[in-house]
């Protein structure tokens, strides 16, 4: 990975394309700190963040998602959400073990708080079975549902629509643009639904080779030569 | 007397079944709740049984030399896990087996504080003049206990008392980070949890809970040896979880007590064996045991069967 500058704006649904092995999923670990890069930096809300460790970086309000799945299979789903509710101080041993109460308010609202996230992204029905049963596309829907449960200011989310069924597929998208909204969250999804990326994204950004190779308007992109080229020649799969 | 009747017979064995009971209960913390696989885990009771030993042969009340042998427990739990937490779960495992024989090679040879091979003597003295108290206090009252008695039941007090409060930070978000350590490291990362952080603190704990197994057995025996401390226990106490259970710190009484009599117990039949091939058979028997659980009942007796097959 080389040469892979690119800023998200606050506040915008960007959307992060490349051919297969442009380094997308590279350039997500590399930002959230899952993989520690050799130089350059990653500033986030004007601080640089760059070799923190990723469970800090998630706790300022940076938080991924991930291409392949990665569920908590033995808790249920209710749980996998309810691990990632914020300010819970019965994370804590000694307040575990010695201010229940404390814990336990806090505790009831996160349970409120994801039964609801549950109802958004589709899930809810299954909060009390474990994880592992879930299928393909309903683990990516919880694992945004942590993601979000996280409250986070900007989320990264690896191809968030595979594997899921189109018309859930448009409330989730929904559901973003929303939080957007009211939250000011700030979006960066990698997908390769063309129809996706050009109807929801007002930002792109092409990767190829490890490279950034084109970023701006959908509009701007779809017409640049270096994004055909970089797709074997081929127009991207525009409708 | 027959030994199958002898009341002292049944309540050492038993003692020795609490004894492993609170080893297993910080083994179960570690691996069934975190996810820690530690083969060196009775290097922590050896931590808590030299300690307590040491101290209480100079002279330390034993009040005072509890409390700090469990805090060096804990503190060795720390020692090991800084460098080798960060380490891939097989890694950590080897880790741990060397961890534990260095230091009781360690304890082999520093003979001049440790007794060496000769073994620290007279360390349960002080427990005895408590103990005795304790029975003038009840014939005083008109009960006559056997001497065995009140460890019996201070150690099952223990014992339950431990299990209690684990099972108690069971239904803690503190536990459910674990278990999201223990599923999946990187999920626990993105969700924000410090997942090192929290591993050091299961190791911790785990430790001084071997600590207080240690404590216990250093009032138990007599004299303390560096091969009582050998990984064998540490395996016997896996074969106990597996027993009982992963997951189940009831599972862990229950498979004590069993695996206990099968170590312990068998000592009053009389073999036509010699010594050492019994002793040999014992082991034998606790394989046979395992595999059996394996073939029969993969869960253990309390385990979650349907656990099992979620491995995603």
């Amino acid at each position: 990975m080389d040469g892979a500058t690119f800023a998200v704006r606050e506040g915008s649904i960007t959307a992060l394309i490349g051919p297969n092995g442009a380094g997308k999923t590279t350039a997500f670990n590399l930002v959230t700190g899952f993989v520690k890069a050799e130089g350059g930096t990653v500033t986030f809300d004007g601080r640089d963040i760059s070799g923190q460790s990723p469970d800090a970086i998630a706790r300022q309000g940076m938080v991924r998602t991930f291409q392949l799945t990665r569920v908590l299979a033995k808790m249920t789903v209710l749980e996998n959400v309810v691990l990632a509710a914020p300010a819970q101080p019965g994370e804590r041993l000694d307040t575990a073990l010695f201010r229940p109460r404390r814990w336990r308010r806090r505790e009831t609202e996160a349970r409120q708080e994801a039964m609801e996230m549950l109802g958004e992204v589709g899930i809810h029905t299954h909060a009390n079975e474990y994880a592992a049963t879930l299928s393909g596309g309903q683990r990516k829907l919880l694992e945004l549902a942590r993601a979000l449960m996280t409250q986070p200011r900007l989320v990264l989310l690896d191809e968030p629509m595979a594997g899921v069924n189109p018309t859930l597929g448009h409330r989730l998208l929904d559901y973003l643009q929303r939080l957007r909204e009211e939250r000011g969250l700030t979006v960066l999804f990698v997908e390769h639904d063309m129809d996706v990326v050009m109807g929801v994204s007002e930002e792109v950004i092409v990767m190829a080779q490890g490279a950034v190779i084109a970023h701006g308007t959908p509009e701007h992109v779809r017409t640049d030569p270096a994004v055909i080229d970089a797709y074997l020649g081929a127009e991207p799969a525009i409708a | 007397m027959d030994p199958l009747l002898a009341f002292g017979f049944w309540a050492f064995v038993l003692t020795f079944a609490g004894v492993y009971a609170i080893f297993v209960l910080g083994l179960q913390l570690e691996v069934g709740d975190t996810g820690l696989i530690n083969f060196g885990h009775v290097a922590f009771m050896a931590i808590g049984a030299y300690t307590m030993g040491l101290l209480v042969t100079n002279d330390v009340s034993i009040w005072i030399a509890i409390p700090i042998a469990l805090a060096a427990s804990a503190a060795g739990g720390l020692l090991l896990g800084i460098p080798t937490l960060r380490l891939r779960a097989d890694y950590f495992a080897i880790t741990t087996i060397a961890a534990g024989e260095i230091l009781r090679i360690a304890i082999v040879n520093e003979q001049d504080t440790t007794g060496g091979t000769q073994g620290l003597r007279s360390a349960s003295g002080p427990w005895r003049d408590a103990n005795n108290d304790i029975l003038d206090f009840f014939s005083g009252i008109g009960i006559e206990l056997d001497r065995r008695v009140p460890l019996l039941v201070l150690v099952w007090v223990t014992a339950v008392l431990v299990g209690l409060v684990l099972v108690y930070l069971g239904r803690t978000p503190w536990r459910r980070v674990l278990r999201a350590v223990r599923e999946d490291e990187d999920a626990a990362a993105a969700a924000g949890k410090p997942v090192f952080r929290y591993k050091l603190q299961a190791l911790a704990l785990g430790s001084s809970i071997a600590g207080l197994a240690g404590v216990f057995y250093t009032l138990f025996s007599t004299t303390l040896f560096p091969t009582n401390f050998e990984p064998i226990f540490t395996f016997v106490g896996f074969a106990i979880l597996i027993l009982g259970g992963v997951g189940s710190y009831f599972g862990v009484v229950v498979g004590s007590v069993v695996i206990a009599v099968i170590v312990s117990g068998t000592r009053f039949l009389d073999f036509p064996l010699d010594a050492d091939k019994v002793a040999a058979l014992r082991f034998v028997v606790i394989g046979l045991l395992i595999m059996a659980i394996m073939a029969f009942r993969p869960q253990g007796l309390f385990g979650k069967k349907e656990e099992l097959h979620l491995d995603a």
